[in-house]
């Protein structure tokens, strides 16, 4: 292992009803980086994000949280890493009941002695990081879409984390304000030493950011380095995904007649 | 943990000098500290020396935020000294510069 | 023939399993949320709150069935009761009726209609949309932050306003026995003073506490793993897992009604 990983996936399959949709995933996720883990929908990107969250158990093969076992973790490891963490989830995943200001409030009250003021103060900061803060009494329905995801990144941001997940940033948003959450990672990047991990399928805000590309397909590991080298493969699913192809050949030609024709005959 | 010393060089000026680690844990006692010493002095300077701190998250910028609008509601005037490069990029990241531009003197690094 | 024998013991089996499976969370799911209340954040507040919306927010549709079902005891009870030319017993035969079984089963019916479900869709709404997810993430015990704050504030509020509606319920047999069809004041109260004793009291609030434990149990716990099981999470499961809590509770409370009272009795 590099010194300078603090996660290491070392061969991790994952299984959903049956099926399985991660092969011998192994990546180094390096410190104080931006790593960016990019494939198309449905390629397993999002249950890695999940493995690496600790939601779901790793079944064989590892993560390593500074060379600790994350599977191997009892409830009070996982409480202690977790709180290392920010997580930002596909739909923001923001509290309906509450202003998002209280959204922001919820870590600190129940993780710090923090006075209300206090609070208050940092919850309007963070707003401010996602450019948020005229909107911090509004409730998350009065919200867009891409709005409610910002404020999410506020909530992932309040007890300034050692590691930031991000699932899907800029899905939804314009351009400016994609842009400017690039901007805003590659921020706290620089200012806080943050360790960012972005799992997205847009390709143009990926190499803006990355330090580290990972590019999975149907759940295996299809290319892995810097930007450069990513550019620069030859495989010809990575170019397929770099140039915007679309599928010309029906991969499973099989099952989509078998499907179409009664099998009982 | 965080020590707070207070001494006064002039009867016009207190000194907060803080010493160890500034940040979520510990910011509550430096806030209940320094708003109990910004209430005393009123109108009065007060100085925070941050030289001996090392602020690692934003609840410190936070706090200073807050003392700042207690000195200032009662007409006083803040100094913090010795703020190191990192508090310094977390209040450029919060957007702050501006409200504490004429309040951090960089002499004493 | 044979292939179909197959697949029918095979449903069974899988059905058992699943149903087994279930009770065993079922169980854990309680115990999770009996530690909760050793867990931060405070639960002061959130009871209140909860309180307010269990308990206060019901009183006037509690209040309602009670006057109603009340009234109709006292018409009921006077026809019947005229039959054998003791119309002197409706205070007897309204209060001892309500105090030991319509008070609590209404207002448990009640408040697992109007508050239950409600706290199956917004806890099913929190997994849809990945909330307790976030929960979890945040290192916030999502037990001690959602369940057991409701649990407490369920097991306070519903013998308090069972109290409540017995007072209407009775009242409402006053109006119609004395205000309408003649009965003596003296004699209606005569006969609640001299029927009710302590232990019907009892058994009415134990009862209630027992409806309250199984109207929260069940609406959270179905909230809480709405979509669980079908692995996906949309609306449609929210709202199926609000259907079953309703209903499932409804049963329960009847089946325990006629459990209790036969080993109190």
């Amino acid at each position: 292992m590099p010194p300078d990983d603090l996660i290491d996936v070392r061969g991790l399959k994952s299984f959903y009803r049956g099926r399985q949709v991660l092969f011998d995933v192994t990546f180094g996720i390096p410190r104080h980086r931006v790593t960016v883990i990019m494939g198309a929908s449905g390629c397993g990107k999002t249950t890695l994000l999940r493995h690496l969250i600790g939601l779901k158990r790793t079944g064989p093969g590892q993560i390593l949280v500074d060379g600790e076992d994350l599977g191997a973790f009892s409830e009070g490891l996982l409480k202690t890493y977790r709180r290392r963490i920010g997580v930002l989830f596909q739909g923001g995943a923001l509290f309906n009941s509450m202003s998002l200001r209280e959204n922001i409030a919820v870590p600190l009250k129940v993780h710090t002695k923090l006075a209300d003021e206090t609070i208050r103060i940092m919850a309007v900061m963070k707003l401010n990081m996602v450019g948020l803060s005229d909107f911090s009494e509004f409730m998350p329905s009065q919200l867009s879409g891409g709005m409610r995801k910002r404020a999410g990144l506020a909530r992932a941001l309040a007890m300034d984390p050692e590691i930031l997940f991000v699932d899907e940033p800029s899905s939804g948003l314009d351009p400016i304000t994609a842009a400017g959450l690039d901007r805003l990672l590659l921020d706290l990047r620089e200012t806080l030493g943050m360790t960012v991990v972005v799992v997205t399928h847009e390709l143009e805000s990926a190499f803006k950011i990355a330090d580290r590309i990972v590019m999975i397909d149907k759940g295996k590991v299809i290319v892995l380095g810097d930007p450069d080298a990513v550019r620069g493969c030859t495989d010809e699913r990575v170019q397929q995904f770099l140039n915007r192809e679309a599928d010309t050949h029906q991969i499973n030609i099989d099952s989509y007649y078998e499907s179409l024709l009664d099998k009982e005959l | 943990m965080i020590k707070a010393q207070i001494t006064c060089p002039s009867p016009e000026h207190a000194v907060l000098e803080l010493d160890g680690l500034f940040d979520r844990n510990s910011a509550h006692k430096v806030r209940r500290d320094s708003l109990k010493l910004a209430q005393k002095q009123g109108s009065r300077e007060l100085e925070i020396d941050l030289t001996h701190a090392r602020c690692i998250d934003t609840s410190c910028v936070a706090v200073l935020l807050e003392i700042l609008n207690t000195v200032r509601k009662q007409g006083g005037r803040l100094k913090l000294t010795g703020i190191d490069e990192n508090t310094a990029r977390m209040i450029s990241l919060s957007q702050l510069d501006e409200i504490f531009e004429d309040v951090i003197v960089a002499e004493k690094k | 023939m044979g292939e179909w024998m197959v697949k029918l013991i095979g449903a069974l089996g899988a059905y058992g399993i699943r149903e087994i499976l279930s009770v065993g969370r079922l169980g854990i799911f309680f115990l999770y949320t009996l530690r909760g209340i050793f867990i931060s954040p405070g639960k002061f507040w959130p009871v209140v709150k909860h309180i307010e919306f269990i308990g206060t927010k019901s009183f006037f549709v509690i209040g309602f069935t009670a006057a109603f079902s009340g009234m109709v005891l006292g018409l009921q009870g006077y026809y019947t009761l005229s039959k054998f030319a003791s119309e002197g017993l409706l205070g007897s035969a309204v209060a001892l009726t309500l105090i030991r079984e319509l008070g609590p089963v209404l207002t448990a019916l009640m408040v697992s209609g109007r508050a239950g479900s409600a706290i199956t869709a917004e806890i099913g709404i929190m997994r849809i949309e990945e909330q307790i997810d976030a929960l979890d993430c945040m290192a916030i015990d999502p037990y001690a932050y959602l369940i057991t704050p409701r649990f407490i504030a369920c097991i306070i509020a519903l013998p308090m306003l069972t109290a409540f509606c017995d007072v209407v319920g009775i009242f409402g047999g006053y109006a119609i026995g004395v205000d309408l069809l003649g009965v003596s004041a003296g004699a209606f109260w005569d006969g609640v003073y001299s029927s009710v004793v302590w232990k019907d009291v009892y058994m009415g609030i134990i009862k209630s506490l027992v409806f309250a434990v199984l109207i929260i149990w069940i609406c959270t716990y179905k909230g809480y793993y709405s979509g669980v099981d079908e692995g996906s999470f949309g609306p449609e499961q929210v709202s199926r897992a609000t259907t079953d809590a309703v209903v499932i509770s409804s049963i329960s409370i009847l089946v325990s009604d006629y459990v209790i009272t036969s080993i109190m009795l």
